[in-house]
């Protein structure tokens, strides 16, 4: 019998949290769980904080597969917040996790080895007759205490982008690309900024075999420092975690759901790109310079305050959506920071450069709008479409850029998934969300990962 | 404390505690610096702040006390918060939110200058909603 249940409990004590949670969702469930999710917001301490919760769930469960991530927030039916930890519990199910370590480096050959494992388990289960889906949880946004106080501002008269400024990189573009690609080699050694390109070819590839998978990426924006992995009862950084869920008696959906309205006469482009995320020159101008009168926003620098204000380090105002050749909208961020001349996006390059205007393949985009409204009336219609009768239980991961944007609202917010959910839910707030389409990862955006029962579920 | 306020237990000393334990809660977030409960007329009735930067914070308390009852006017038609950026020196202003807790009270908070306002405002927002909750209904939760 397939059965799932919730626990979620507020608290800067992760210990206190977790223990409540786990007790929360002991009581609702029917037997003993196949699988534990385990998510939690960020917590001081690293990796010993987490451990420490997570021996608390393994006293009872020592043998039961553990996955998870740590993220910006958690919410359920009856409650939302930033510290804490949510655990979904599923019985009747069979669930194997798997962990890569240091998934940065090396990274083509360890992804050949992930593929192969999802199609080994994909076959097998496909033979005894299951449906299978898969969970990711890669590496999120993490830089270095050192970095972080230059973004931060920490140091008064000194500008951390200084180099980045020269107009050199505006003029000659074939420089922005070596250097760019230099650059991103250093980081993914060092383990800094976010693994988006490093994991975009993996999910690309596992799109292309026909298997479904959703995942997030943990991300904290209030200290930028990295997150967690949970696999097996332990925290690990920098690394990949994965579940396989197969059952012959249930199927699996997931949808992405932007919350974001295009603007059709805002069409962008770029002159030049440089791996990590910069944009030196768009339409002849310096990236921030032209991203601003795109927006009409360079004449009100008071708006750009507020922006900078409200998003810490890099400061994302307007979504960009890319439209991909099977014409679906995947929606990215554009920002710039304060110290910057480039503008910045948070596509992976294996995007962005699909952006230049000289590329062969080069992609139509589009500015956004993407308010409170317009993120809550477009997440009724996508409940209300995808959940029926049959369904069981989901796991939504939602962008942290969104819980930014609804602010104050989000008590509202969270009404409408209690509204218009029957099932027992989990919604993670976290940064880079990933589901099986043709672009698999995406930005502020909502992926909706549910599991239905089949016709002949007991 | 409790996650679901539904499950509070009705005395009290345990009210009490729970309000308590809410500021603190939002205290406990490094982008925020002091939380004050405030009753319509300026008197605090709680406080969580950290004793090392209360000398800077004490004349944005007078300041605050001066416009409250304003503040409250401006929640009761409706508004969910109320925000201000307050000066502290030449250099830095801080975010100060108002926040109506119940029909009597008001939660305000004092963020640091360069605090992520958007997700501070999920745990404010969070935090009256339950002191609310606990402040409306104090006399039908009392034994």
């Amino acid at each position: 019998m397939i059965n799932a249940s919730v626990g979620l409990f507020i608290n800067h004590d992760l210990n206190y949290a977790t223990q409540k949670a786990l007790e929360q969702a002991e009581a609702k469930l029917d037997g003993d769980p196949s699988l534990i999710l385990y998510f939690t917001g960020t917590h001081l301490g690293g990796s010993q904080t987490y451990d420490r919760a997570l021996r608390i769930i393994k006293q009872k469960y020592p043998r039961i597969p553990l996955a998870g991530c740590s993220g910006i927030g958690i919410c359920d039916k009856h409650d939302y917040g930033l510290k804490g930890a949510g655990i979904l519990l599923v019985t009747g199910i069979t669930a194997r996790t798997s962990l890569i370590k240091r998934f940065r480096i090396g990274t083509s050959l360890k992804a050949r080895k992930i593929r192969r494992n999802c199609n080994k388990i994909n076959r097998i289960e496909k033979k005894r007759g299951s449906n299978t889906t898969f969970l990711f949880f890669p590496p999120g946004l993490g830089f270095p205490k050192f970095l972080i106080n230059l973004l931060n501002h920490k140091i008064e008269g000194f500008n951390p982008f200084f180099p980045l400024n020269n107009r050199i990189w505006r003029l000659f573009p074939l420089l922005s690309k070596l250097s760019g690609k230099f650059a991103g080699f250093a980081m993914d050694i060092a383990g800094i900024g976010i693994s988006y390109s490093a994991a975009w070819p993996l999910f690309s590839q596992l799109y292309e075999d026909g298997i479904h998978f959703t995942g997030t990426f943990g991300t904290d924006p209030l200290t930028m420092n990295k997150s967690y992995q949970f696999s097996n009862f332990k925290a690990y950084k920098d690394s990949l975690v994965y579940v396989s869920i197969s059952s012959p008696f249930l199927h699996f959906t997931s949808q992405t759901d932007s919350g974001a309205q295009i603007i059709p006469q805002k069409t962008f482009d770029l002159d030049s790109y440089l791996n990590g995320g910069f944009i030196p020159r768009i339409r002849k101008k310096w990236g921030k310079l032209a991203l601003l009168e795109l927006f009409d926003m360079e004449k009100t620098p008071e708006i750009l305050e507020e922006c900078i204000q409200r998003y810490f380090y890099y400061h994302p105002f307007r979504p960009l959506c890319v439209i991909d050749n099977s014409n679906n909208q995947n929606i990215y961020c554009l920002a710039v920071n304060p110290n910057l001349n480039h503008a910045l996006i948070t596509a992976p390059n294996q995007v962005a450069k699909q952006l230049i205007k000289t590329s062969r393949n080069r992609l139509n985009a589009y500015i956004c709008d993407q308010s409170s409204q317009t993120i809550e009336s477009l997440l009724k219609e996508t409940l209300s479409k995808q959940v029926s009768k049959n369904t069981l239980f989901g796991l939504f991961f939602d962008c942290g850029n969104r819980a930014m944007i609804i602010g104050d609202r989000f008590d509202q917010y969270s009404k409408v998934y209690a509204d218009n959910l029957n099932i027992p839910y989990l919604v993670v707030i976290s940064g880079g969300e990933i589901n099986s389409q043709t672009f698999p990862i995406v930005n502020m955006s909502l992926i909706s990962s549910l599991a239905h029962g089949t016709i002949n579920s007991p | 404390m409790k996650s679901n306020i539904l499950e509070l237990k009705p005395s009290i000393p345990s009210l009490l505690r729970t309000i308590d334990q809410e500021l603190g809660h939002l205290n406990n977030f490094i982008d925020i610096q002091a939380v004050f409960l405030f009753r319509i007329d300026g008197y605090v009735l709680k406080s969580h702040y950290s004793t090392n930067r209360s000398n800077n914070l004490l004349h944005v308390i007078g300041w605050v006390k001066q416009i409250i009852s304003k503040t409250m006017e401006e929640l009761q038609r409706g508004s969910r918060s109320v925000k201000y950026d307050k000066e502290i020196n030449v250099n830095e202003s801080i975010p100060v939110y108002f926040y109506r807790a119940g029909q009597s009270s008001i939660l305000v908070t004092f963020l640091r200058s360069k605090a992520n306002t958007g997700l501070m405002e999920i745990e404010m927002s969070r935090t009256a909603k339950r002191l609310s909750y606990i402040i409306d209904n104090f006399d039908s939760l009392e034994v």
